[in-house]
């Protein structure tokens, strides 16, 4: 079908709010010379008991409104379980949590005051580690976990530190599922069997914008907060639970959200907003504006959790995948309310794209005195792909199969059965694999070349050497089943429409690609359409802007809004020309004006009846302003199933699969990797605007080989961020682009997508872990199972040398994550951000 | 993020007033020029001065870079090695206390009379830092993996203050501490030199780092190749220093002994090897690396070696005409 906007690379529609300055992100809001200031006391401890909180001397200076501690706000919440307080509670659980707040008429007596609170605890033991959290005498982190609310599909061990615990037990005979919990029989049937673990540390956002709000209680008791957010909609019931207590119910709860300066998922949930909505009620009448620091963007947002991975999986000789066992080993953090369904999202779909008979997965959600893991773009695809494509290269070797082969032989189809029982949906994987194999070939070619022609001409060409990474990758929307989107739509005097939302453009291209489909429906040229930032008092509902759902399901919302206009327009038109016309089917929309197939003469221009109506010949006018709506809710999503199995829900509402490659070259006396190459083929369904999805491959790419090659997170033996800054958490330049990224696009239609859509914002970034990790192992025959693969690793293994001849014990350059590493303080870390009130 | 400290700003127009604001408050005070590392450690609340005197209002030669030659070279003290060569014409450069890394890489006297000190202010840290940072404030600061060090160490460059001059070398007394009294301002950096019309020289400095963009050093290291060329005999000398390997940036006399000894037949590569071997055995008695979350102590050993053998290839190419462009990247 050929189309007038849609698969068409469209300008941004924002871009020239941004690049101009225009744009108002939070920071750039203006509330006058009322407007008061927050700033936070910090935990100095991991894990302790508050034995007292004495203010006074931080009340008594100058410019100090308020103080505020734990016990002004004793309310529990969390996006699916409640085990979060406002401020802590008789407990901190991590370094840098807030214990209390000091509110003040500016910013530097708030700071000032802050470290005038004088805070005594007690310490406990803390759990820095799954391993250390899961030992038999070990300490709670929450001894009330029992008596957490939360969603019904999470299952919590009371009395452990285990939060959540997603079971997966699939066999393809049904009746055999019992046989699964007896390992043994699982594996009996085949002909080679690998074991290995594989290790994950945590990661940060980094989203150029850190986070901030600002609250303001009036005194009619409404509370409005404008804050740096991927879920207006969402913070608002958070908000509205949490402070119910107070007498607020929903409709006295406002979020607006301006322009946001990337999340990633860190501006997912609620984090430190709610300190804005809960301080603002305690100054009524006067804006409180709380700004988190770069460090505490590292330190008090979500993280992204690390894991340990363990895999077993069982081949037969031809390559086909009898059996697969996984266990993941989530250090969630201290607070899980979010970060427990990546731990579920995760052990969902931690098969990979593969069909696989007989399969066993737990994935633990395990609480630790470390900053609270949730949602980071992948959402726990990243992670438990490292492992698992890792391990496919490894059984491959041993059958002496090409990796690529061995992938294809498995690689999941159309209505095949998932894990947890449901079919996969259509997808393009083969088409995906076979399209980065030929970019591969390529590669052969250039490898031939460049020995004589790169630049290092005076590293030795014997210090270089080459190799070729592949790796497959998936990832379903991790969302509750009834996670909707609405829109509306209104028409102005001059035909020109604003499309309202409340997703939120964070660079993804969202409001461009939304105005692609109403233009598509309507006819309308993309200069006549403003797409508006959230409001949750003007605009409709939006459950969030994460999981890549956004241009599948508000996608979807738009359309239907567009085409209840037009279904109007036909309406109204058909019965007011019904001389000219024959019925509605015998009209379209064409440039802006409404036609008929059958009178070729025919022609009503919008902008003569949107607003106005219809002017008749007697002075009267028909129709009145156009508005059109559109809901959309995954009706066919459930997320009952049977708690020991897993099987019989349907909680995913599509895979989007895709394959990619990469070729590096490794200096061997330095262990530093370049990339001249990396491919990546991604089965989006319909590209609606093909440059943002080449935008998101390169994004993504790049934000996923700085987490395997340089990116990184130190604590102490304290539990304290030894690198909570840009100096020594790095994340990558202009400098650090491969020298060449291909995307390819693959379009197999998701039918109940807007024109076959569906999500692939973050699934860039998920392969880009093992491509490398395979790409090192093709080159030196090392494989590394901890990232990130830094130089300095890659040069110890070298080394020492071990693991070349596919020796039972895996190479470990360092101890295992997640023990810390107990290293002399730098005169930086030495310099990190004081924590007062100790 | 806000300072939250109180501070009293000062900002002379004469270096006698910012000597007299610095005699007045002997404690707690801090001279101000780029201000790349006082105003994060003033946010931070690592250094709490009371008193700030800027620098940046004082006009002449501390702004400026200059290169003049000497006639009345014997007036100089302590300058053995220019003195036992045969040449009257000397020249020395003079740096100013408020010269920025852009203001060097923007300087074509610089890039081609002192590549080495080019190509390390290429890679000190990004464009906006670069923009606002001196080389005067970065030899202060002291951190021993700062950039400088190891290329002022190479050029035998000297400190002048409003007291007195320094030898480089003298300069840093350990990690984020220089020799300077309480009173004593430095007016800029001095290096003394043979004009290039009576040798040849080339370099490499070369910086360890995580990755392509800016990024503090793990390892640096620094060459240095004077060619003089008169009509009996060709001679040559080799200078080389390390950063971030030790409390501060250290000349290693030991390599270049060994080195020296055989650098003028650098055309004999075939004794490269052995020379190589020499020169590596000793690295280990001369640095002190640290292990931090940037780099283990073993990796910076192990890189410092890299450097070097790759670094001296390069600087007697670059002498020969053969070698990389200034600038570019060697490992």
């Amino acid at each position: 079908m050929e189309f007038s906007f849609i698969g068409k690379s469209h300008l941004r529609v924002d871009g020239k709010e941004k690049i101009t300055g225009s744009a108002k992100f939070v920071d750039d809001l203006d509330f006058g010379a009322n407007l008061l200031y927050a700033e936070i006391v910090e935990s100095p401890h991991a894990h302790a008991l508050i034995v007292d909180i004495d203010i006074s001397t931080a009340l008594a200076s100058p410019g100090v409104i308020k103080v505020i501690t734990g016990k002004d706000f004793p309310y529990r919440f969390g996006l699916y379980m409640q085990d979060r307080y406002i401020f802590a509670c008789e407990r901190v659980r991590f370094v840098g949590e807030q214990v209390a707040a000091v509110i003040a008429r500016d910013p530097v007596s708030a700071k000032r005051a802050a470290k005038l609170v004088r805070v005594k605890y007690q310490p406990l033991p803390a759990i820095l580690n799954v391993e250390d959290a899961l030992a038999a005498e070990t300490t709670l982190l929450h001894p009330e976990l029992e008596n957490y609310q939360h969603v019904p599909w999470f299952f919590p061990a009371a009395g452990t530190n285990i939060a959540h615990l997603r079971k997966i037990r699939k066999h393809d005979a049904i009746d055999a599922i019992d046989a699964i919990d007896d390992t043994d029989a699982m594996f009996a049937d085949a002909d080679l069997v690998l074991e290995d673990r594989y290790t994950v540390p945590r990661y940060a956002h980094c989203a150029i914008e850190c986070h901030g709000a600002i609250g303001l209680y009036d005194h009619a008791k409404r509370l409005t907060i404008w804050s740096a957010s991927q879920s207006p909609h969402t913070q608002r019931n958070l908000f509205a639970q949490a402070l119910a207590p107070l007498g607020l119910t929903h409709k006295d709860v406002r979020v607006i959200a301006p322009c946001v300066g990337g999340g990633f998922g860190g501006k997912a949930g609620v984090s430190m907003e709610i300190l804005a909505a809960a301080l603002a009620t305690t100054v009524p009448g006067r804006p409180v504006k709380i700004l988190w620091s770069r460090a505490q963007e590292f330190y008090n947002t979500y993280q992204r959790p690390g894991v340990v991975a363990t895999i077993k999986m069982g081949v037969k000789r031809d390559g086909t995948i009898t059996a697969l066992e996984q266990n993941l080993y989530w250090d969630s953090g201290a607070y899980v309310e979010y970060g427990s369904n990546v731990v579920n999202a995760a052990g969902l779909s931690a098969t990979g794209p593969y069909r696989i008979e007989k399969v066993k997965i737990n994935s633990y959600a395990i609480y630790t005195n470390l900053p609270p893991g949730g949602p980071y773009r992948g959402f726990g695809y990243s992670e438990f792909i490292f492992g698992l494509e890792s391990h496919i290269n490894e059984v491959a070797k041993r059958l002496q199969i090409d990796p690529i082969l061995l992938r294809k032989r498995n690689a999941i189809r159309e209505g095949d059965q998932l894990a947890y029982g449901a079919k996969m949906n259509t997808n393009g994987l083969i088409e995906a694999i076979e399209k980065v194999e030929q970019e591969m070939d390529k590669m052969d070619k250039m490898d031939k070349i460049r020995p004589h022609s790169h630049p290092h001409s005076l590293s030795q060409s014997s210090n270089r050497c080459y190799g070729k990474g592949f790796a497959l990758f998936w990832k379903a929307p991790a969302m509750p089943p009834n996670a909707s989107s609405s829109a509306i739509i209104k028409f102005n005097e001059d035909a020109s429409i604003n499309i309202l939302v409340s997703a939120v453009e964070l660079g993804q291209g969202f409001f461009t690609v939304m105005a692609q489909i109403a233009a598509e429906v309507l006819q309308i040229s993309m200069d006549k359409i403003r797409v508006e930032t959230p409001d949750t008092d003007r605009n409709p509902y939006e459950w969030q802007t994460v999981a890549s759902h956004i241009t599948w399901s508000t996608g979807n919302a738009v359309f239907k809004a567009a085409t209840d206009i037009r279904d109007q327009i036909f309406t109204l038109i058909s019965r007011e020309f019904q001389k000219d016309v024959k019925d509605v089917s015998d009209l379209y929309l064409f440039e802006e004006s409404v036609r008929s197939h059958s009178n070729p003469h025919f022609k009503v221009a919008y902008q003569d009846f949107v607003i106005s109506g219809i002017s008749m010949p007697d002075g009267t006018f028909r129709g009145g302003p156009l508005l059109g709506r559109g809901s959309f809710m995954p009706e066919f999503s459930t997320a009952i199933s049977d708690p020991e199995t897993g099987q019989g829900g349907k909680p995913n509402v599509h895979y989007t699969v895709g394959a990619s490659a990469a070729m590096i070259e490794i200096d061997k006396e330095s262990g530093k990797i370049t990339i001249p190459k990396v491919v990546l083929a991604i089965d989006c369904g319909k590209a609606i605007n093909p440059q943002l999805v080449q935008g998101q491959v390169y994004g993504g790419m790049l934000q996923g080989l700085a987490t395997v090659l340089y990116e990184n997170m130190h604590f102490d033996e304290s539990g304290r961020q030894l690198n909570a800054n840009f100096t020594d958490y790095k994340i990558p330049t202009t400098l650090d682009i491969p020298e060449e990224i291909v995307a390819i696009i693959v379009e197999s239609a998701q039918k109940d997508g807007p024109f076959g859509a569906r999500g692939m914002g973050e699934h860039t970034m998920i392969p880009a872990a093992p491509i490398i990790a395979n790409a090192v192992e093709d080159a030196l025959g090392i494989r590394i199972r901890s990232m990130p693969i830094t130089a300095e690793k890659i040069v110890a293994a070298l080394k020492h040398n071990l693991n070349r001849d596919l020796g039972p014990e895996p190479y470990e350059p360092y101890e295992p994550y997640p023990r810390t590493e107990p290293r002399p303080l730098s005169e930086e870390a030495l310099a990190a951000p004081i924590i007062s009130g100790q | 993020m806000k300072i939250i400290s109180e501070i009293t700003y000062f900002a002379p127009t004469t270096i006698e007033e910012a000597v007299e604001l610095l005699q007045k408050h002997p404690e707690n005070s801090c001279l101000l020029a780029g201000g790349t590392d006082v105003v994060p450690a003033l946010k931070k609340q690592v250094e709490k001065p009371r008193v700030i005197i800027d620098l940046k209002k004082i006009s002449g030669r501390i702004r400026n870079i200059e290169l003049k030659t000497i006639e009345n070279i014997e007036s100089i003290e302590s300058i053995e090695r220019i003195e036992s060569i045969e040449s009257k014409n000397q020249q020395e450069l003079f740096i100013g206390t408020l010269v920025t890394f852009c203001d060097l890489l923007d300087s074509a006297l610089i890039r081609e009379n002192y590549p080495l000190i080019w190509e390390m202010s290429k890679v000190v840290a990004s464009v906006g830092i670069r923009n606002r940072a001196t080389i005067v404030g970065n030899i202060c600061s002291a951190v021993p993996c700062m950039d400088s060090g190891p290329v002022l160490l190479t050029y035998d460059a000297k400190v002048q203050t409003n007291k007195r001059i320094i030898p480089i070398e003298n300069f840093w007394i350990g990690p984020r501490q220089n020799c300077l009294s309480i009173d004593e301002i430095v007016l800029g950096i001095t290096i003394i030199s043979t004009s290039p019309k009576s040798h040849v020289s080339a370099g490499r400095f070369v910086k360890l780092m995580r990755y392509r963009g800016e990024d503090l050093a793990q390892a640096s290291i620094a060459i240095l190749i004077n060619s003089f060329e008169s009509a009996a005999t060709a001679t040559a000398e080799v200078k080389i220093a390390f950063g971030a390997v030790a409390p501060v940036p250290i000349r290693a006399y030991a390599i270049e002994k060994i080195i020296s000894k055989q650098i003028n037949q650098w055309d004999e590569w075939n004794e490269w090897d052995q020379m190589m071997e020499e020169a590596l055995a000793t690295i280990p008695d001369i640095i002190a690396p640290i292990s931090d979350l940037r780099a283990s102590a073993e990796y910076r050993l192990h890189m410092v070696g890299v450097m070097f053998k790759r670094g001296l290839k390069d600087a007697i190419l670059r002498l020969q005409g053969n070698g990389s462009k200034y600038g570019s990247s060697l490992i």
